[in-house]
Protein backbone atom coordinates (compact mmCIF):
# COMPACT_ATOMS: atom_id res chain seq x y z
CA UNK A 1 0.00 0.00 0.00
CA UNK A 2 1.03 3.87 -0.63
CA UNK A 3 0.77 6.59 1.79
CA UNK A 4 -2.43 7.69 0.40
CA UNK A 5 -4.15 4.94 -0.08
CA UNK A 6 -3.41 3.65 3.68
CA UNK A 7 -5.19 6.72 4.67
CA UNK A 8 -8.14 6.47 2.55
CA UNK A 9 -8.41 2.95 3.97
CA UNK A 10 -8.07 3.34 7.36
CA UNK A 11 -11.16 6.04 6.70
CA UNK A 12 -12.99 3.14 5.16
CA UNK A 13 -13.19 0.63 7.46
CA UNK A 14 -13.09 3.38 10.14
CA UNK A 15 -15.88 4.58 8.62
CA UNK A 16 -14.82 8.22 8.74
CA UNK A 17 -13.72 7.68 12.56
CA UNK A 18 -10.04 7.31 12.04
CA UNK A 19 -8.40 10.37 10.36
CA UNK A 20 -4.72 9.80 9.82
CA UNK A 21 -2.88 12.99 9.52
CA UNK A 22 -0.75 13.53 6.67
CA UNK A 23 1.85 14.62 8.74
CA UNK A 24 1.41 11.72 11.02
CA UNK A 25 1.47 9.06 8.90
CA UNK A 26 4.70 10.07 6.99
CA UNK A 27 7.06 10.53 9.59
CA UNK A 28 5.79 6.72 11.20
CA UNK A 29 6.56 5.20 7.58
CA UNK A 30 10.00 6.34 7.53
CA UNK A 31 10.61 5.50 11.19
CA UNK A 32 9.47 1.88 10.74
CA UNK A 33 10.97 1.55 7.48
CA UNK A 34 14.33 2.85 9.48
CA UNK A 35 13.64 0.02 12.07
CA UNK A 36 13.15 -2.42 9.17
CA UNK A 37 9.59 -3.18 10.02
CA UNK A 38 8.40 -2.18 6.69
CA UNK A 39 10.36 -1.70 3.58
CA UNK A 40 9.67 0.14 0.18
CA UNK A 41 9.31 -0.44 -3.04
CA UNK A 42 9.09 2.73 -5.40
CA UNK A 43 7.51 2.00 -8.92
CA UNK A 44 6.27 4.65 -11.98
CA UNK A 45 2.46 5.23 -12.31
CA UNK A 46 1.51 7.57 -14.80
CA UNK A 47 5.10 9.15 -14.77
CA UNK A 48 5.05 9.50 -11.04
CA UNK A 49 7.07 7.46 -8.54
CA UNK A 50 5.25 6.11 -6.20
CA UNK A 51 6.34 4.11 -2.70
CA UNK A 52 4.60 1.26 -1.70
CA UNK A 53 5.18 -0.27 1.58
CA UNK A 54 5.46 -3.61 2.63
CA UNK A 55 5.65 -5.45 5.81
CA UNK A 56 9.31 -7.58 6.03
CA UNK A 57 9.52 -10.80 8.17
CA UNK A 58 10.28 -9.15 11.43
CA UNK A 59 7.07 -6.74 10.51
CA UNK A 60 4.91 -9.38 10.38
CA UNK A 61 6.14 -11.53 13.21
CA UNK A 62 5.85 -7.61 15.08
CA UNK A 63 1.91 -7.60 13.86
CA UNK A 64 1.24 -10.74 15.04
CA UNK A 65 2.39 -10.05 18.52
CA UNK A 66 0.91 -6.81 18.40
CA UNK A 67 -2.60 -7.86 17.43
CA UNK A 68 -2.32 -10.58 20.44
CA UNK A 69 -1.13 -7.59 22.71
CA UNK A 70 -4.06 -5.47 21.54
CA UNK A 71 -6.99 -8.48 21.60
CA UNK A 72 -6.13 -9.20 25.19
CA UNK A 73 -6.07 -5.45 25.99
CA UNK A 74 -9.52 -5.17 24.85
CA UNK A 75 -10.45 -8.50 26.69
CA UNK A 76 -9.56 -7.03 29.44
CA UNK A 77 -11.14 -4.04 29.04
CA UNK A 78 -14.53 -5.62 28.07
CA UNK A 79 -14.31 -8.03 31.25
CA UNK A 80 -13.83 -4.86 33.66
CA UNK A 81 -16.39 -2.79 31.75
CA UNK A 82 -18.93 -6.05 32.19
CA UNK A 83 -18.57 -6.90 35.90
CA UNK B 1 -9.04 15.01 -15.54
CA UNK B 2 -6.05 16.54 -14.85
CA UNK B 3 -3.99 19.28 -17.10
CA UNK B 4 0.08 18.71 -17.50
CA UNK B 5 -0.62 22.64 -15.85
CA UNK B 6 -2.48 21.59 -13.40
CA UNK B 7 0.81 18.97 -12.28
CA UNK B 8 3.24 21.87 -13.33
CA UNK B 9 1.16 24.12 -10.50
CA UNK B 10 1.49 21.10 -8.07
CA UNK B 11 5.30 20.85 -8.37
CA UNK B 12 5.39 24.63 -8.74
CA UNK B 13 4.05 24.70 -4.93
CA UNK B 14 5.98 21.64 -3.63
CA UNK B 15 9.45 22.87 -5.05
CA UNK B 16 8.71 25.87 -2.76
CA UNK B 17 8.82 24.03 0.33
CA UNK B 18 12.39 22.64 -0.41
CA UNK B 19 11.77 19.15 0.33
CA UNK B 20 14.32 16.68 -0.52
CA UNK B 21 13.73 14.62 -3.44
CA UNK B 22 12.75 10.80 -1.58
CA UNK B 23 10.04 13.70 0.29
CA UNK B 24 9.02 15.49 -2.67
CA UNK B 25 8.05 12.14 -4.65
CA UNK B 26 5.95 10.82 -1.93
CA UNK B 27 4.00 14.10 -1.34
CA UNK B 28 3.64 14.84 -4.97
CA UNK B 29 2.14 11.42 -5.72
CA UNK B 30 -0.26 12.07 -2.71
CA UNK B 31 -1.31 15.74 -3.59
CA UNK B 32 -1.88 14.13 -7.07
CA UNK B 33 -4.24 11.54 -5.95
CA UNK B 34 -6.22 13.83 -3.22
CA UNK B 35 -6.47 16.52 -5.66
CA UNK B 36 -7.95 13.69 -8.19
CA UNK B 37 -10.68 12.46 -5.79
CA UNK B 38 -11.54 15.49 -4.85
CA UNK B 39 -12.27 16.68 -8.25
CA UNK B 40 -13.88 13.26 -9.60
CA UNK B 41 -15.89 12.35 -6.49
CA UNK B 42 -16.99 15.73 -5.16
CA UNK B 43 -16.90 17.44 -8.48
CA UNK B 44 -14.68 20.25 -7.28
CA UNK B 45 -12.53 22.23 -9.75
CA UNK B 46 -8.81 22.07 -9.96
CA UNK B 47 -8.21 25.29 -7.85
CA UNK B 48 -11.13 24.41 -5.52
CA UNK B 49 -9.33 21.01 -4.58
CA UNK B 50 -5.75 21.87 -4.63
CA UNK B 51 -6.65 24.97 -2.28
CA UNK B 52 -8.31 22.26 -0.13
CA UNK B 53 -5.47 20.09 -0.67
CA UNK B 54 -2.77 22.82 0.45
CA UNK B 55 -5.14 23.49 3.60
CA UNK B 56 -5.47 20.00 4.81
CA UNK B 57 -1.10 19.89 4.51
CA UNK B 58 -0.39 23.58 5.78
CA UNK B 59 0.66 22.43 8.82
CA UNK B 60 3.27 19.44 7.41
CA UNK B 61 4.33 22.05 4.89
CA UNK B 62 4.47 24.58 7.52
CA UNK B 63 8.29 26.16 6.95
CA UNK B 64 10.06 26.04 10.46
CA UNK B 65 13.37 26.52 11.65
CA UNK B 66 15.58 23.37 10.36
CA UNK B 67 17.37 22.91 13.79
CA UNK B 68 18.26 25.75 17.23
CA UNK B 69 21.49 25.79 15.75
CA UNK B 70 21.14 26.41 12.06
CA UNK B 71 19.36 29.34 10.02
CA UNK B 72 17.99 27.18 7.34
CA UNK B 73 14.54 26.88 6.69
CA UNK B 74 12.16 23.67 6.10
CA UNK B 75 9.13 21.81 5.82
CA UNK B 76 7.44 20.72 8.86
CA UNK B 77 7.16 17.24 7.92
CA UNK B 78 10.77 17.40 6.58
CA UNK B 79 12.22 18.52 10.07
CA UNK B 80 10.32 15.74 11.83
CA UNK B 81 12.05 12.92 9.44
CA UNK B 82 15.48 15.31 10.09
CA UNK B 83 15.12 15.56 13.68
CA UNK B 84 14.43 11.15 13.96
CA UNK B 85 17.79 10.91 11.52
CA UNK B 86 19.70 13.27 14.01
CA UNK B 87 18.54 11.84 17.28
CA UNK B 88 19.48 8.19 15.54
CA UNK B 89 23.31 10.12 14.41
CA UNK B 90 24.04 11.07 18.13
CA UNK B 91 22.74 7.69 19.35
CA UNK B 92 25.65 6.12 17.30
CA UNK B 93 28.43 8.32 18.10
CA UNK B 94 27.68 8.63 22.10
CA UNK B 95 27.81 4.66 21.85
CA UNK B 96 31.06 5.73 20.28
CA UNK B 97 32.06 8.00 22.62
CA UNK B 98 31.52 6.01 25.67
CA UNK B 99 33.39 3.20 24.10
CA UNK B 100 36.25 5.01 23.41
CA UNK B 101 36.37 7.11 26.79
CA UNK B 102 36.32 3.55 28.79
CA UNK B 103 39.22 2.58 26.55
CA UNK B 104 41.12 5.69 26.89
CA UNK B 105 40.12 5.14 31.10
CA UNK B 106 42.04 1.52 30.61
CA UNK B 107 44.84 1.80 27.89
CA UNK B 108 45.78 5.06 26.65
CA UNK B 109 48.34 3.70 24.01
CA UNK B 110 45.50 0.92 22.61
CA UNK B 111 43.36 4.28 22.27
CA UNK B 112 45.58 6.43 20.35
CA UNK B 113 45.67 3.47 17.66
CA UNK B 114 42.05 3.05 16.83
CA UNK B 115 42.00 6.79 17.37
CA UNK B 116 44.48 7.38 14.50
CA UNK B 117 42.57 4.98 12.64
CA UNK B 118 39.52 6.11 13.07
CA UNK B 119 40.76 9.70 12.23
CA UNK B 120 42.82 8.23 9.05
CA UNK B 121 39.11 6.44 7.73
CA UNK B 122 37.54 9.74 8.55
CA UNK B 123 40.10 11.06 5.46
CA UNK B 124 39.85 8.96 3.57
CA UNK B 125 36.05 9.03 3.56
CA UNK B 126 36.54 12.97 2.75
CA UNK B 127 39.33 12.56 0.04
CA UNK B 128 36.70 10.02 -1.82
CA UNK B 129 33.96 12.24 -1.24
CA UNK B 130 36.42 15.11 -3.07
CA UNK B 131 37.40 13.03 -5.82
CA UNK B 132 34.83 10.41 -6.85
CA UNK B 133 32.03 12.13 -5.48
CA UNK B 134 31.71 15.88 -6.20
CA UNK B 135 31.83 17.36 -3.04
CA UNK B 136 32.44 21.12 -3.65
CA UNK B 137 34.35 23.48 -0.66
CA UNK B 138 31.20 24.91 0.08
CA UNK B 139 29.18 21.80 0.60
CA UNK B 140 32.35 20.88 3.17
CA UNK B 141 32.56 24.14 4.78
CA UNK B 142 28.63 23.12 5.64
CA UNK B 143 29.29 20.38 7.30
CA UNK B 144 31.92 21.27 9.33
CA UNK B 145 29.69 23.89 11.15
CA UNK B 146 26.94 21.32 10.92
CA UNK B 147 24.00 22.12 13.61
CA UNK B 148 24.80 18.57 15.25
CA UNK B 149 28.70 19.86 15.44
CA UNK B 150 27.95 23.12 16.30
CA UNK B 151 25.98 21.22 18.85
CA UNK B 152 28.51 19.21 20.35
CA UNK B 153 31.50 21.84 20.10
CA UNK B 154 29.20 24.21 22.03
CA UNK B 155 28.67 21.06 24.87
CA UNK B 156 32.39 20.79 25.17
CA UNK B 157 33.05 24.34 25.57
CA UNK B 158 30.68 24.17 28.60
CA UNK B 159 31.74 20.86 29.99
CA UNK B 160 35.83 21.31 29.64
CA UNK B 161 36.14 24.16 31.77
CA UNK B 162 33.67 22.65 34.28
CA UNK B 163 36.24 19.56 34.53
CA UNK B 164 39.31 21.31 35.17
CA UNK B 165 37.59 23.29 38.13
CA UNK B 166 35.64 19.94 39.50
CA UNK B 167 39.03 18.39 39.72
CA UNK B 168 41.46 21.43 40.02
CA UNK B 169 44.03 20.13 38.86
CA UNK B 170 47.19 21.39 36.62
CA UNK B 171 46.55 17.74 34.66
CA UNK B 172 47.02 18.57 30.57
CA UNK B 173 43.29 18.49 28.77
CA UNK B 174 44.56 15.38 27.41
CA UNK B 175 44.29 13.43 30.49
CA UNK B 176 40.50 13.69 30.61
CA UNK B 177 38.70 11.14 28.49
CA UNK B 178 35.29 12.98 28.11
CA UNK B 179 37.40 15.52 25.90
CA UNK B 180 38.67 12.52 23.82
CA UNK B 181 34.80 11.41 24.02
CA UNK B 182 34.05 14.76 22.19
CA UNK B 183 36.83 14.32 19.54
CA UNK B 184 35.00 10.99 19.39
CA UNK B 185 31.52 12.13 18.99
CA UNK B 186 32.53 14.88 16.15
CA UNK B 187 34.79 12.89 13.99
CA UNK B 188 31.90 9.57 14.19
CA UNK B 189 29.59 12.72 13.52
CA UNK B 190 31.49 13.43 10.08
CA UNK B 191 31.64 9.99 9.18
CA UNK B 192 27.91 9.57 9.51
CA UNK B 193 27.27 12.82 7.75
CA UNK B 194 29.25 11.38 4.49
CA UNK B 195 27.77 8.42 4.74
CA UNK B 196 24.33 9.73 4.48
CA UNK B 197 25.70 11.81 1.39
CA UNK B 198 26.65 8.88 -0.01
CA UNK B 199 23.09 7.31 0.18
CA UNK B 200 21.60 10.70 -0.84
CA UNK B 201 19.94 11.03 2.14
CA UNK B 202 18.90 14.32 3.85
CA UNK B 203 21.35 15.12 6.59
CA UNK B 204 20.96 19.26 5.85
CA UNK B 205 24.22 18.72 4.10
CA UNK B 206 23.26 21.21 1.49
Amino acid sequence: MYGYQITQRAKELTEGELEMTEGALYPLLHKLEADGIIKAEVQEINGRSRKYYLLTDNGKKQQATQEDEMRSYVFNLKTIFDI
Amino acid sequence: MMTKENLTEIEKYLKSKNLSSVVFAEVYDHFVMQISELMYKHENSFPEAFLQTKVNWQNELKMVKADLFSFKRIAKIEKGLLQGRFKRMMMIASGFSLVFGTIFYFDQHVYLYIQGALIMMHLLFLIYHFVFRKMSLSEYQKMAFHPLLLRNLLLMLLILPLTNIIFSTTKNLWEFPLNHMFVTFSVILQIQLLNFRTKKINVLMV
